[in-house]
């Protein structure tokens, strides 16, 4: 094999992105429109313009291709339209409506003119059996297979096509959720299973039942999906790897994902903090906030110690979802938001979008609504000859009308003025939301360094910097592709947790020795199944502590080898620490409790080098490639405005604003008192 | 940053930006204690509050916490300066929770003021409301009725500073503790709600060196101006009248057999109205509704029924006056019990709010939510793998329930209520315990928690369905288990309709003991002694009903049937719809028959709010 091609892919709501970098570490791109009816159209299609651009064939492309890391929305997809098959619920009896008694707080707490979530599973298909076990995992009740055969027979004759298996305290103790399994097998074989005890083997029977519902409810499409896709590749001859984007931020085979379906809920947003962590190695900075704006949503995640945090309280689609996964927040904004009046007659923007139809004003689509992208032409920000590259030409006086009608008369303003209302009330509320993300976990922003990813942070990053205060800003090259590139710096990453309540002095250590070795032993085999050799596999373990009449609790890591008391020790000095950090004190002399014993497994992939670009002096001059007038706050007007080439700029290049820097997809903005510097291998960064 | 401070008129951008910010920092003071605390209910139900008020003891911000602890905020801290203005100084943390001098609410739920000082000036209080685990008296937790009077009831603390310049004040917070159960975990959770006011502190002092201090001011000002506007625009479409609101608690918990009545008379004129409580009766005991607890519930039920969005602050609540004569049950007098308040009477004064509010706006009404139904369990662990506590050395108390047994809100003109969300003062902000951790915790066996059958609040729209639960107590002989009632209420009297729909379904409570085989009831407001092998039973109703029931879509009673949550049999008589037994399709021409006869006749509709159906 000549050129060991790796891929990203990363399969969002409007566009398919694709990432290829071969040995020498050279990079390609490609972005192709998302194909929803079958996404397997535009990945290849995808596939084969990066083939193209490599000059070579697709078959050619894939026979050089050694790994194809891939994200996507397909499970998030089937959750959000519940397009899935119709799925059943096998509980403990008199807890089948564990699941509908939701244990989730309503933000908008006094509108209640809005339906109640509902469960993926209706009531009519959630079944029980006689069984019952207790708080040390204990038979209260013995199982009985009757009610058990009843309940198959319940959900075969309703012609269920995947049933979820969730009785209290399965985590303790799975004997009676595997025994349910073998009687599945024996009557109803057709049908697969998803044993909460195996999905999440976690306290909680609302998250644990929730969680294991969810795996079974895109069990069948995930493995329909990614056989096809696998078919596909290997049809134009592809012989590599082909790992998925797993919730928890790592990757896994696809054969290994195929059996954990609900690993893949959020696959399609898990990439993003590698990019972010990236950005900061090569910075020197280990705590990062990555914010990603594209056209309809804005994400943020925090990178703190140079690891992203996770969380085990997700909601997707108003479902809970408990596997551990990267800890992203979602708002609606991004370019096509559209700017309205509440009742109170005061501005707003988003979380109501143009989307890609009609899209904004100025695509010319028939979209009448003011958008943030129509903010952004009228203020200059954007040329309308050069959007995406020119690939979209945009009507700026589409946007001025929109804006006109929609924001300025309304405000009694001039046109520009209620652009750049839009444009500040946008960056507070991402601002917002990055302070209360950042706050609500424990921590200031003010210590944290902004990394900028997705095709419309460019334009808006800065502003959203001054808004906070923070210190530093980075904005990726390679942020229009920031997802896709950042799977091509994710190692295999498989997550195990068992529950062991005991009070510090009481623990006892041979119980948890045997948790490890249980664990250890089917990460191994995981790994091993993935093809990871001994001494790429790296574990690392981790414990919930809390202290002595608290409620909840925090995950700290612990030293692998020996499980002795000095290790646990050694976790229960990272929970004081890591509790004085989160809340503001800790206190050693207080007893601990230890509620669960955790492991994540990893497998190192090789990580892909950053070329470097052509490097220059000071000066930006040789990319300036025109000048023209953008409006900017502190200027109350606009000013003319220096525009550069981004694919010209080099190293050290320093870049003053007010100025302007046009990428093929995006478009970096300068305001005055504000300038940037170029790094060796082209990403931009604030400098004072 | 000089222009700024100059120019007075405020941009809409900056006013959302600062405004916003107030809010999460708010957010933020209860989310942190949420996360921390270890008070069963603050932590896992969210029983608490935050609130941002302004120089002058106004309400600025409040978050989405529970009802109940936020709308109070001004009483409380209009007392608090009385006896401490000009005497604040940074860093000084007042305690008090004694309702005939705060008038909050009950003794267990402690009131937290807090000066935000940016730089030397006082900017802001910041006023925390929660559930501590303990407050003193007779019993843990505070659900106990027949107190002899409130010194009884627990620990009376009038307001006094707990800490002082940023040091504890050992000596009189360390009284106070002497007092309490659960000694540890009380002072953990204060320093903890005075950590986190400590960091607001800090998150505001951030804005206002940024924005500037007018131009902060002046954004509260504005978002009042904008609340109180938008208010009086919203009872400028309530037409003119005086509309009643009428109902009762099942007892005081002293007196059986006697209900007590809350009455309103709310009077709309132009853009304000009076909730007027002047007919409600006389005090009772421990059912007492101090000052701010009720006024909490009354504008519970005006957010719950005009718009939502509505900035909820000082001038939102300026055009409504409320009358609550001292003396009778929503304003009582020292030295008065009051233990129950925060969840009854509470919430039927909301309920009886609503019922005025739904006279004068049918298609507005939000109908009343289920009533309280949580029993609560004190007593001491007697399991080997839980029992002794570490900080103590003795044998680990408990106290609190999951709330799993709670029904849901009431229905809205084109919304059912939601299942399992609470009652009307945690306003779908509380979060039920798990029952897996609640099993670690207590010595119980929850058996069931389900939705019940036919619990529903029948109407067009209907109210929630009910709860139905089953616990068995697991304790051991000589550890005694006490099951309090004393919060939940309406096994006598339930939620009413809004809009033509009949009223929703009593809650029942037994209790089976295991030593006789007899089942006997449990009443509300009351205690039991409980055993092992005892159960108790419970079944919410459900919240109530918005319109006609014999007006619900056919498909959406069809849909409850298919669901087990309507029995065929129910589906006929209160919605007239035919349904076959056996197949579950529905007979459109014997339904249609059905609902004119019925219609037509005005027949008397069967009694749905009878308590005696079986689950």
């Amino acid at each position: 094999m000549q050129m060991g091609f790796r891929v990203g892919l990363d399969c969002g709501g409007t566009f398919t992105d694709g990432v290829a970098v071969d040995e020498r570490g050279a990079m390609v791109t490609a972005k192709v429109p998302t194909t929803p009816e079958d996404l397997t159209l535009g990945i290849m299609n995808d596939l084969a313009l990066l083939a193209q651009r490599n000059n070579l064939s697709l078959k050619e492309f894939l026979r050089a291709t050694t790994l194809i890391v891939h994200g996507t929305t397909y499970g998030i997809n089937l959750l959000i339209t519940r397009t899935g098959p119709k799925t059943g619920l096998i509980a403990t009896r008199g807890h089948r409506d564990a699941i509908e008694f939701r244990r989730v707080i309503k933000e908008d707490m006094f509108n209640w003119r809005m339906p109640c979530p509902k469960p993926l599973v209706p009531r009519r298909l959630r079944t029980e059996v006689e069984e019952r076990l207790g708080i040390g995992g204990q038979v209260k009740v013995p199982l009985d297979e009757n009610s058990v055969r009843q309940a198959v027979a319940h959900l075969k004759k309703r012609e269920v096509k995947s049933i979820a298996v969730s009785l209290l305290f399965s985590f303790l103790n799975p004997a009676h959720e595997r025994r349910v399994a073998e009687i599945i097998k024996e009557d109803y074989p057709e049908a697969h299973v998803s044993l909460s005890s195996t999905v999440l083997p976690a306290i909680g029977e609302f998250e644990r039942t929730s969680t294991a519902i969810i795996d079974a409810y895109i069990a069948l499409g995930i493995e329909k999906y990614l056989n096809s896709l696998h078919l596909l590749l290997e049809k134009d001859g592809f012989k590599g790897e082909l790992l998925l984007m797993q919730s928890n931020g790592g990757v896994g085979s696809w054969q290994v994902v195929t059996d954990a379906p609900a690993t893949l809920a959020i696959s399609g947003l898990a990439a993003a903090p590698s990019s972010a962590i990236l950005m900061g190695r090569l910075h020197g900075e280990d705590k990062v906030i990555s914010m990603d704006m594209g056209g309809t949503s804005f994400e943020c995640l925090i990178i703190d110690k140079g690891n992203y945090l996770t969380t085990t309280e997700s909601l997707i689609s108003d479902l809970r979802y408990s596997l551990p996964s990267i800890d992203i927040h979602t708002i609606g904004a991004g370019g096509g938001s559209i700017a309205w009046f509440d009742t109170a007659d005061i501005l707003r923007v988003g979380p109501r979008s143009a989307a890609a139809s009609p899209g904004p004003a100025c695509y010319g689509r028939g979209g009448g609504e003011a958008t943030v992208t129509d903010a952004d032409v009228v203020l200059g920000y954007i040329s309308p000859d050069f959007f995406l590259g020119g690939e979209i030409p945009l009507r700026k006086e589409l946007a001025e009308k929109a804006i006109k009608e929609k924001v300025a008369d309304r405000l009694g303003v001039s046109v520009v003025e209620g652009a750049a209302a839009i444009h500040r009330i946008i960056n507070a509320a991402m601002a917002a939301n990055i302070s209360s993300t950042v706050n609500k976990r424990g921590y200031d922003y003010r210590d944290f360094c902004l990394c900028a990813g997705g095709s419309a942070s460019p334009t808006h990053a800065i502003g959203i910097m001054r808004e906070l205060d923070m210190k530093r800003l980075f904005i990726t090259k390679f942020a229009p592709f920031y997802s896709a590139f950042g799977m091509l710096g994710v190692d295999l990453k498989h997550d195990y947790t068992r529950f062991y309540y005991a009070q510090r002095q009481g623990l006892d250590l041979e119980r948890v020795r045997k948790l490890y070795d249980e664990m250890e032993a089917e990460a191994d085999q995981t790994l091993a199944r993935e093809g990871v050799p001994r001494d790429k596999r790296k574990f690392v373990r981790s414990m919930d502590l809390r202290y002595y009449g608290q409620f909840n609790e925090v995950e700290v890591e612990w030293p692998t080898g020996a499980v002795t008391d000095e290790a646990i020790s050694a976790g229960v000095a990272n929970f004081h620490a890591k509790h004085k950090e989160l809340y503001g004190y800790s206190n050693e002399k207080y007893p601990i409790e230890l509620m669960s014993f955790k492991l994540s497994a990893r497998g190192a992939m090789p990580h892909i080098e950053l070329t470097k670009i052509g490097q220059g002096d000071r000066s930006p001059s040789a990319a300036l490639k025109g000048v023209r007038d953008a409006y900017f706050e502190d200027t109350r007007g606009f000013v003319e405005t220096r525009i550069y080439d981004g694919d010209r700029l080099l190293g050290g290049n320093i870049l003053e604003g007010p100025c302007i820097v046009e990428e093929r997809a995006t478009t970096i903005v300068v305001p005055p008192g504000f300038k940037i510097k170029v790094d060796e291998y082209g990403n931009c960064f604030t400098i004072v | 940053m000089a222009d700024r401070l100059q120019d007075t008129s405020i941009d809409p951008v900056t006013l959302s930006v600062v405004y916003n910010k107030l809010l999460a920092v708010t957010r933020e003071v209860g989310d942190r204690v949420v996360r921390s605390a270890q008070s069963f209910v603050m932590s896992n139900a969210r029983d608490l509050g935050a609130v941002l008020l302004d120089d002058r003891g106004h309400v600025a911000t409040t978050a989405e916490f529970a009802i109940l602890h936020c709308f109070v905020a001004e009483i409380p801290t209009r007392a608090i300066l009385d006896r401490f203005e000009g005497k604040l100084h940074p860093g000084d943390c007042v305690l008090a929770n004694d309702g005939h001098i705060v008038r909050s609410g009950h003794l267990p739920d402690w009131t937290f003021l807090v000066p935000v000082y940016w730089r030397d000036e006082l900017v802001f209080y910041c006023h925390f409301r929660g559930h501590m685990m303990d407050t003193g008296g007779s019993y843990s937790g505070g659900y106990f009725p027949r107190a002899y009077d409130c010194i009884a009831e627990g620990l009376n603390i009038p307001p006094v500073k707990i800490v002082e310049r940023g040091e504890e004040r050992k000596e009189i917070f360390g009284l106070i503790l002497r007092n309490v159960r659960n000694a540890p975990g009380v002072h953990a959770d204060a320093m903890l709600v005075y950590g986190s006011m400590m960091k607001a502190q800090e998150d505001i002092c951030g804005l206002i060196d940024k924005y500037g201090l007018d131009k902060v001011r002046e954004c509260c000002a504005e978002m009042n101006r904008v609340g109180e506007e938008w208010m009086r625009r919203e009872i400028t479409k309530i037409p003119d009248g005086v509309y009643t609101g009428e109902t009762a608690v099942d007892w005081d918990g002293t007196t059986p057999n006697k209900p007590v009545w809350i009455r309103v008379k709310l009077t709309v004129e132009g853009d304000e109205m009076t909730f007027d409580f002047s007919d409600t009766q006389e005090q009772v005991d421990f059912i007492n509704s101090p000052l701010g607890n009720t006024h909490c519930y009354v504008y519970a039920a005006v957010f719950l029924t005009l718009d939502p969005a509505i900035p909820h602050n000082h001038g939102a609540t300026a055009p409504i006056r409320i009358i609550a004569p001292a003396g009778t049950v929503v304003n009582p007098t020292y030295p008065r019990t009051y233990g129950s308040c925060a969840c009854s009477s509470g919430t039927e004064i909301a309920e009886v709010c609503l019922e005025a509010l739904g006279k004068a706006i049918p298609e507005r009404a939000a109908a009343p939510w289920s009533r309280h139904l949580v029993p609560f369990f004190v007593g001491r662990d007697p399991r080997p793998e839980t029992a002794i506590d570490p900080r103590t050395g003795i044998a680990r108390e408990y106290f609190g329930g999951p709330f799993a047994s709670q029904g849901g809100s009431g229905a809205v003109k084109g919304y059912d209520g939601w299942e399992g969300v609470g009652f009307i003062g945690v306003g779908g902000v509380l979060i039920r315990g798990s029952i897996e951790k609640a099993e670690l915790f207590y010595p119980y066996c929850w058996k069931r928690v389900e939705l019940a059958q036919d619990t529903e609040g029948p109407g067009e729209f209907t109210g929630c369905t009910g709860t139905y639960m089953e616990l068995e107590c697991e304790s051991k002989e000589g550890f005694p288990t006490i099951v309090f009632t004393g919060n939940s209420d309406g096994a006598v009297f339930s939620p009413k309709g809004q809009a033509g729909a009949p009223p929703a379904l009593r809650h029942q409570m037994h209790i089976f003991r295991a030593k006789t085989g007899r089942k006997e009831v449990l009443r509300t407001i009351d205690m039991a002694f409980a055993g092992p092998g005892d159960v108790v039973i419970t079944r919410a109703g459900g919240g109530a009903g918005w319109g006609d029931p014999l007006e619900r879509e056919v498909a959406r009673v069809k849909e409850d049937v298919d669901e087990g949550i309507v029995s065929v049999k129910r589906a006929k008589a209160v919605y007239g719809v035919v349904i076959d037994p056996d197949t579950l399709t529905v007979d459109y021409a014997a339904t249609e028959r059905l609902r004119k006869r019925r219609k037509k006749a005005g027949i008397k509709r069967p009694r749905t709010s009878g308590g005696s159906e079986k689950a």
